[in-house]
């Protein structure tokens, strides 16, 4: 609320001050903001230099990014990977939340907990335990073998795989973004729908599916920003030659050590991330996001 | 002529709870009915199994001369407002009123005529494009009412609809209501426990008490010739006399030793007589009437009439006086009252 609007209620004017108030907001901010300044924006001032300045000023490192067909390559198959996780998460997270939140009591509440357990599992432990899943003697295979699929089909390092991989990974924040726009549905709203003439399926796409749309673009949102900058688990389990941007970038520090293209990749990328938040800004505003 | 709705022993239970305990009603086509009683009566337990919201326990429930209760709600074309309005956040005043007709596949141009047509009877034309969160609670609340007529339903429910506004709010929407009943004629089932409000919307009124109608009358009849206790107490300010019966089936002997004549005859040995506050006079009585000496305990002015509260015959008793008496209307002393005999009307003996 404005100063001018809380200057005309008195009852705000008079609210006695706690302790805490003395202290000025800035100063109790000021580390988590050093910290953030530190560790955060130093290092993506450097990247943002280094991208127009090594070896040489200039805009060379993203004419060069720009123009060679094998890195666009990577950009369009990194693009195309995030929006297939983004839909599979939605197709597979919708029908679950739709059912935690329509559960509720005591099913709702276990689900929701195993749902939120993976958060505490490590990554990096999920992913390895894709690679025993997918591997020549995982249970994938075994059963493929028993279908008569001899050799089976290689599904680790592969793009598949990191597919597979992310979705897993990334599937419960889309569920629990979901979960929590369905969940405060106003379960009236669902019994005038149908008392005015609504079959189920008309209720679902009328008045849920509108109601939870915020819900599906935060998650989507989420997830496609992840994926575009996933870097782990296609590494581990994906395909070495159908790279994603972020491996293309550890390529290029770790092996050519060129820093600049490095940088200016880098830097694309958080513009294309930046890109789609503005786009969710424009269409939802943030703000949602936090709520 | 067929009834329009009719309940037959209707029942509905809730585990060791019986919500609704045998309810039979019949609805004439186009007609106004209140469920009156007190919360927690079965009132909307009722309305819910009307509307299919609810499945019921025992009983039937025919509309336009067929059975409904295996129906699910949206088979059903019964049109219903909700308490809290239920309109959908996400649509405009306008989509909320051509919801029913959409999920029934109307053609467009139908649908906005018929939006247009009840947005202006609910007097809201400007505000058509504005999402609900837009508009104050008795806005929204007439939203929901063309909603629930749009799609012309067999019957219209309402649930306490007025039960959130303020005074001034409610009374005018219930000279609305009442004129968009006369408009639309469509056969209304209205909850609510404002014994006021049902005598002022009604065509008929039943009285619900524990999960059972105790009576289903016109106004005037339920307020002047109420069948049990209960009804006598909850419509109106009511005296009730108990005592018994005595030789000539119209007299009611008190405790106390008075006989007082009834305008008809006393069913049970174990009775009571209602007089309504209105009908009692202060002062000597003409031949043949009933009195009794009251013992004051309180009196207030309120405006039009000094309420005037105390015992008699070992009963609670109030009446109105004429505020011209005030100067002589004292707490402890006593006042004569006296009442037609016609006006007092016989109770049965409580139940239970
Ligand atoms: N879903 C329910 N589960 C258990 N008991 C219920 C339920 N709904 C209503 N009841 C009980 O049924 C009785 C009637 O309730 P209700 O129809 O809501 O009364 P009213 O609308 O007249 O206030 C009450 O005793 C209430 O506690
Ligand atoms: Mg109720």
């Amino acid at each position: 609320m404005s100063a001018a609007l809380t200057g005309l209620r008195p009852e705000a004017a008079h609210r006695p001050r706690t302790r805490l108030r003395a202290v000025p907001t800035w100063l109790l901010i000021a580390p988590a903001l050093l910290y953030m300044g530190v560790v955060f924006l130093l290092p993506l001032a450097n990247t943002a230099w280094v991208s127009f300045s090594d070896p040489m000023p200039g805009l060379h490192n993203y004419i060069e990014v720009l123009t060679t067909p094998a890195y666009l390559r990577i950009y369009r198959n990194t693009t195309l990977m995030a929006l297939l996780v983004t839909g599979i998460c939605i197709v597979m997270a919708y029908p679950l939340a739709l059912y935690i939140a329509r559960a509720g009591g005591a099913v709702g509440a276990v689900l929701l907990a195993a749902t939120g357990l993976s958060f505490w599992i490590s990554f990096l432990v999920r992913t390895y335990a894709w690679t025993v899943i997918l591997g020549s003697r995982g249970p994938v295979s075994q059963v493929a073998r028993w279908m008569g699929y001899d050799p089976p089909p290689v599904l680790l390092f592969t793009s598949a795989a990191s597919i597979i991989g992310m979705t897993h990974i990334l599937l419960p924040f889309m569920v629990l973004s979901i979960y929590v726009v369905l969940a405060r549905i106003d379960p009236v709203l669902l019994r005038a729908a149908s008392g005015l003439g609504a079959t189920r399926g008309q209720t679902f796409r009328q008045v849920v599916l509108p109601l939870s749309m915020p819900g599906i673009i935060s998650g989507s949102l989420l997830v496609f920003v992840f994926c575009l900058g996933f870097y782990v688990t296609p590494a581990l389990i994906g395909s070495p030659r159908d790279l994603m941007v972020a491996s293309l970038i550890a390529t290029q520090i770790e092996d050519l050590l060129a820093f600049g293209t490095a940088s200016a990749m880098a830097m694309l990328l958080l513009g294309a991330t930046l890109l789609m938040l503005a786009v969710y800004d424009r269409a939802l505003g943030l703000a949602n996001l936090m709520k | 002529m067929r009834p329009h709705l009719e309940l037959i022993d209707v029942s509905k239970r809730y585990g060791a709870t019986a919500a609704v305990q045998g309810v039979s009603l019949s609805v004439a086509e186009g007609e106004f009915i209140s469920l009156l009683g007190p919360s927690g009566s079965g009132k909307t337990t009722t309305l819910m199994m009307i509307a299919g919201f609810e499945s019921v326990s025992g009983g039937h429930i025919r509309l336009g001369g067929t059975t409904v209760e295996e129906l699910p709600p949206h088979e059903r074309n019964i049109g219903m407002m909700f308490q809290n309005y239920a309109l959908f956040p996400h649509m405009t005043v306008a989509q909320n009123i051509g919801f029913p007709l959409k999920v029934r596949h109307r053609p467009k141009s139908e649908i906005k005529a018929a939006v247009d047509r009840y947005l202006e009877m609910v007097g809201l034309s400007a505000h058509a494009h504005k999402r609900p969160a837009q508009l104050s609670g008795g806005q929204q609340q007439r939203v929901a009412l063309a909603r629930a007529l749009v799609f012309e339903p067999r019957l219209l429910l309402l649930d306490e609809p007025l039960s959130a506004l303020d005074k001034n709010l409610r009374e005018q929407m219930q000279q609305e209501l009442r004129r968009i009943h006369r408009q639309v004629g469509v056969t209304t089932i209205y909850v609510t426990h404002d014994q006021g409000e049902a005598m002022m919307l009604s065509d008929r009124i039943a009285v619900f008490n524990h999960g059972r109608i105790e009576q289903v009358g016109r106004p005037d009849e339920v307020y002047e010739r109420p069948a049990t206790r209960f009804t006598a107490s909850f419509i109106g300010d009511s005296n009730i006399i108990a005592g018994r019966r005595g030789e000539a089936a119209d007299i009611l002997l008190t405790a106390d030793g008075n006989a007082l004549r009834c305008g008809s005859p006393l069913a049970d040995a174990q009775a009571a007589l209602l007089v309504r506050p209105e009908k009692l006079h202060v002062g000597d009585a003409p031949e043949g009437a009933n009195r009794l000496s009251l013992k004051i305990g309180g009196v207030v002015n309120i405006g039009v009439a000094a309420m005037v509260t105390g015992s008699a015959a070992g009963q609670e008793i109030c009446l109105r006086a004429p505020v011209s008496l005030l100067p002589s209307l004292r707490e402890g002393e006593t006042l004569p009252v006296w009442w037609h005999a016609a006006d007092g009307w016989p109770l049965p003996s409580p139940q239970e």
